[in-house]
């Protein structure tokens, strides 16, 4: 203790000009070794971090698309990429977003409605967003799209698997695949409800296939049904169907609704029954 | 110590405290940012910027609590109390950036207010586990801007020291609002055990140092004596050394028993600054010095030299033989009692 008071005697007064010596010392020594413990924390803390989504947002750089826009079952783009062995006509789906956290559908539809309806031509110009072969893009306004000459047919998905179910996470895919980082999980959960009920299409993260586009019985993009699951770690059940490059899981929306409640009802029942065996 | 206010009444200590701490807070950011972008390029700059904020705050936080305890044990550490509330407002500034960031990324541009979004996304208010941790962390930051805004001596002196003293022991129910911000954000989502690990033992720290600063005051107050008549005996005069003071605790009330010039006199042990504990200071230029933040005041009246308008309560103290015997009665602050000669 002799070395933290070289003299008893000594004693501080903030305002004179200089502190004591023996008092200055000590604190000198004092000042350092919180830095060096501060140091070593900041570079401790920066290395322990979760790896980031090596996905991209390309903010502030405007890319023109060429493609086929549709508003069913998501709003979506099909750039056409070449023909396959078979022949058949490959498309790469770019899925249509908004500014923020807002979905297309409004600006989608008002083209659409003053073009030739869906799966007319036309050139896009916003900000790309994508990761794990995935791509968006964000289109900030309707006089971003221009409707050139050309047309394809709708191509319905092709169903796979009649019953089929999977464990992941809902989440947000304009966050998820490059404008957050992160865009999943606990942290980003209130941020992925505000994107979901602004009209951005949730997607399912887990399974075989990845993810999946989830929609209703009626083909219906499901939406702010699902608001009280997001980030949670949940099963669903459904069919499973191919669409150009994704997957869709087309549910039962009741499901949903029996899902939410049901899992509330049995994590209260499982708190409720940890607080009895407690109390016991 | 200033007869009239000032934003910052500048010193040749405040501003090396200033250049320290703000040396020590580019340096953190740096080297936080620094590490991160080269170990994972793929961060984005909004993620570095809430990132370090968070953790920067959270340390100096750490700091801060640890000062007042340190300081009590151990008066060495006095000069980082000195400037503490500088830290302080520091510190609200970078958790503010934090909670700024925060919101703009987290819940701006989207369907409702911003600040409505924080409290109505996740609502999950019946689950411990998912409960909205953002929520904590904007009470926090509420309870530091308070804090931050009041840290100036006119409040101190216009809401009364006692009102301020209470707002500012809030920083406790912060600092707790902010351990479950972490718990039940962040770590949720992390897989690294660091942040718990380090997390637990800042929260061990602070508390082991408030537990033992406690204890001490603790062990300080059980020499009460029994007040029998008007006088009662406290110590003998040798057991207080020049121009210091003995503690006694009379009746609950902590008095400050100053030996100076062969003589003796008692005032209140609470500073009316900041409560500091006066008779922890010494006799400096005939004026008792408080140890905290250097007020001053006469020992035998319990006023502060003019300009200058802080009082205490003072007491009467005699000398019989070499005891020393105090009326643990207070007169009015600031009234004038004829000190004990030493013969």
């Amino acid at each position: 203790m002799k070395k933290w008071f070289p003299d008893r005697n000594e004693f501080y007064i903030g305002y004179l000009p200089n502190a004591p010596d023996g008092i200055t010392r000590v604190i000198r020594k004092v000042i350092l070794l919180l830095g060096i413990i501060s140091i070593c924390l900041a570079a401790l803390l920066a290395w322990h971090q979760k790896k980031f989504s090596p996905a991209n947002f390309e903010y502030g750089v405007n890319t023109d698309i060429e493609g086929f826009i549709f508003e069913d079952p998501i709003p979506h783009v099909l750039i056409p990429l070449g023909r396959d062995q078979l022949g058949q006509q490959l498309y790469q789906t770019v899925l249509l977003v908004g500014f923020g956290k807002s979905g297309s559908q409004n600006a989608i539809h008002q083209i659409l409605k003053s073009g030739h309806g869906p799966g007319s031509k036309a050139r896009l110009n916003g900000s790309l967003i994508y990761g794990d072969g995935k791509a968006l893009i964000q289109i900030d306004k309707v006089s971003d799209i221009t409707l050139i000459e050309g047309q394809i047919d709708h191509v319905a998905a092709v169903q796979t698997d009649e019953s089929f179910s999977i464990t992941g996470e809902i989440v947000d895919p304009k966050c998820y695949f490059g404008v957050m980082k992160p865009g999943e999980g606990k942290a980003h959960r209130a941020c992925a409800i505000r994107c979901i009920a602004g009209g951005i299409p949730p997607v399912f993260n887990g399974g075989p296939d990845g993810y999946y586009l989830l929609v209703d019985e009626s083909d219906k993009p499901i939406s702010t049904e699902v608001a009280s699951i997001v980030g949670d770690v949940i099963t669903l059940s459904g069919k499973r169907m191919h669409w150009h490059d994704w997957t869709i899981l087309q549910i039962d929306s009741r499901t949903i609704d029996e899902l939410s409640a049901a899992k509330r009802w049995r994590e209260n029942l499982l708190a409720f029954e940890q607080g009895m065996t407690q109390c016991n | 110590m200033s007869a009239s206010y000032q934003s910052i009444l500048w010193n040749r200590q405040k501003k090396i405290y200033d250049l320290v701490l703000v040396c020590f807070v580019v340096a953190y950011i740096s080297i936080f940012i620094t590490t991160t972008a080269v170990l994972d390029p793929d961060v984005t700059q909004e993620t570095l910027i809430i990132r370090s904020t968070s953790t920067l705050a959270l340390l100096l936080l750490h700091v801060i609590l640890c000062i007042g305890p340190l300081a009590r044990l151990n008066p060495v550490f006095l000069p980082l109390l000195y400037n503490r509330r500088h830290l302080g407002v520091t510190m609200f500034f970078i958790g503010a950036i934090h909670g700024t960031f925060s919101i703009i990324q987290f819940h701006s541009l989207g369907n409702i207010n911003p600040i409505l979004s924080l409290f109505l996304s996740n609502t999950h208010y019946e689950s411990f586990i998912k409960f909205p941790f953002e929520v904590f962390g904007f009470f926090a930051l509420i309870i530091f801007f308070l804090m931050a805004i009041t840290s100036h001596d006119f409040w101190l002196h216009n809401l009364s020291p006692r009102v301020w003293k209470t707002l500012h022991m809030f920083v406790y129910i912060a600092y707790l609002s902010i351990i479950l911000h972490v718990m039940l954000g962040v770590i949720q989502y992390e897989t690294s055990p660091v942040l718990v690990v380090l997390l637990a033992v800042g929260f061990v720290a602070v508390t082991i140092l408030h537990l033992a600063a406690g204890r001490r005051e603790q062990l300080n107050d059980r020499e009460q004596i029994e007040v029998k008549n008007d006088f009662v005996k406290v110590c003998n005069i040798d057991d207080i050394a020049d121009n210091r003071a003995k503690v006694v605790a009379l009746n609950g009330e902590r008095i400050a028993i100053f030996k100076y010039s062969n003589k003796l006199s008692a005032i209140s042990n609470v500073c009316k600054h900041q409560n500091g504990p006066l008779g922890e200071g010494r006799i400096v230029d005939g004026c008792i010095t408080c140890p905290w933040h250097g007020y001053q005041y006469l020992p035998h009246n319990g006023s502060s030299p003019p300009p200058f308008k802080e009082k205490v309560a003072t007491y009467d103290v005699k000398l019989v033989g070499k005891e020393v015997w105090l009326n643990p009665v207070a007169y009015p602050d600031g009234t004038e009692r004829e000190p004990a000669t030493i013969n």
